[in-house]
């Protein structure tokens, strides 16, 4: 059976599975992240087909047994994150999209529904790569840890962007509770990530919904980008009271901007050209 | 609470961990896990809340080194040690 590895900054995972999950495990979330290796990391999954059923192990132990191979790929999901964040125990998580151009990274912080997955679209397919969509991974020294797991399309995304047929879909709960429809759309179909090495923090953004069309981008003071930092950050207790230094070092060290925006997708070809020459220029002030 | 004296000498509780920006700076309290963000105004007098600085010397060191004031300063420095007080970040009320 082929085994892939997972590696994301500090941390490895390995995956085992035969042939036909294998097909569906390289087009799930974490089809831009999948190596093939020889040797099982220490945390080991399996994935397996017993008595028609899927069954997937954690270091040897079952836990999940599902008929939906969807709802075993969703278990693995978040078994995966938390056991590659738990190995990464320095570096901070945050709610935003993480893109770098150039080797500058930008992390793009947001509630749900703001735009961050509309957003890595738009600046994939301008050049940009990838880091992670929906929350990055940042260390002491300012990098960004690649996470870059497939891109989670929502409902107000569907009819927005190609979904190639066949995909499976994932039924997840929404901003309020409700159960909605995603699909995992692998980057590599708008453009490049980078998996392979972190990327220097150079920029901050804030986004924030604009109800009118077109976007507003602005330059906003460190000391309130400190409140909004803090509300997009997960796992602030895991490192102690240094996660304040963290915080006041990225700060002081890096542009930080405010974008307020309808939908990046809905923008016209012009503004869009816009909104990526504008970011651009963040990047060559950082 | 009382009115705040010129002569009255703030100071800002020692066990709050403030951070410098560039542009102001954070004030943390671990125990309440509540932020203050201070704009370069708050901050400076913030440092400034030591025990040994007055009400009048701080806005003293606020007219000299400050000329963004449209208004009197003298009100922005009562107002802001009053918001210090009334937030409980000071040791002396």
């Amino acid at each position: 059976m082929p085994i892939y590895k997972i590696q994301v900054g500090a941390g490895a995972v390995s995956l085992e599975c035969n042939h036909p999950v294998a097909a569906g495990v390289e087009a799930s979330v974490f089809s831009a992240l999948l190596n093939p290796t020889a040797v099982p990391a220490k945390i080991h999954y399996r994935i397996l087909m017993q008595n028609d059923r899927l069954t997937l192990f954690r270091k040897n132990r079952l836990t999940h047994r599902n008929r939906q191979f969807a709802r075993i790929i969703y278990a693995l999901e978040w078994q995966i994150v938390n056991d590659l964040i738990e190995q990464n125990k320095t570096a901070l998580k945050l709610h935003s999209a993480a893109l770098t151009y150039r080797n500058n990274g930008f992390i793009f912080c947001g509630a749900p529904s703001t735009g961050k997955t509309s957003l890595a679209i738009l600046l994939i397919q301008n050049g940009w790569q990838l880091l992670s969509d929906e929350f990055a991974l940042l260390n002491a020294d300012r990098q960004i840890i690649p996470f870059p797991r497939n891109l989670i399309i929502k409902p107000h995304l569907h009819d927005k962007v190609t979904i190639p047929a066949g995909l499976p879909v994932f039924r997840l709960y929404g901003d309020s509770g409700e159960k909605i429809e995603t699909h995992y759309l692998s980057p590599l179909l708008f453009g490049s990530v980078k998996a392979d090495a972190s990327a220097p923090l150079k920029g901050i953004v804030f986004l924030e919904k604009k109800e009118q069309t077109g976007f507003d981008l602005q330059p906003i003071a460190r000391y309130a980008g400190f409140r909004l930092l803090i509300q997009h950050l997960f796992n602030r207790n895991q490192i102690g009271q240094q996660w304040i230094d963290f915080l006041v070092d990225w700060l002081n060290s890096c542009p930080l901007y405010c974008l307020k925006i309808s939908s990046p997708l809905e923008l016209s070809p012009a503004e869009q050209q816009a909104l990526v020459e504008q970011l651009i220029r963040i990047h060559q002030h950082a | 609470m009382e009115k705040i004296e010129p002569d009255f000498r703030p100071t800002v509780r020692p066990d709050l961990p403030f951070r410098e920006l560039s542009d102001g700076g954070v004030v943390y309290d671990y125990r309440t896990d509540t932020l203050h963000s201070l704009n370069t105004t708050a901050a400076y007098i913030w440092a400034l809340c030591d025990g040994h600085h007055t009400i009048a010397d701080i806005v003293a060191s606020i007219r000299e080194n400050f000329n963004q004031f449209e208004t009197d300063p003298d009100n922005e420095v009562y107002q802001i040690v009053e918001k210090f007080r009334t937030l409980n970040l000071l040791s002396n009320v």
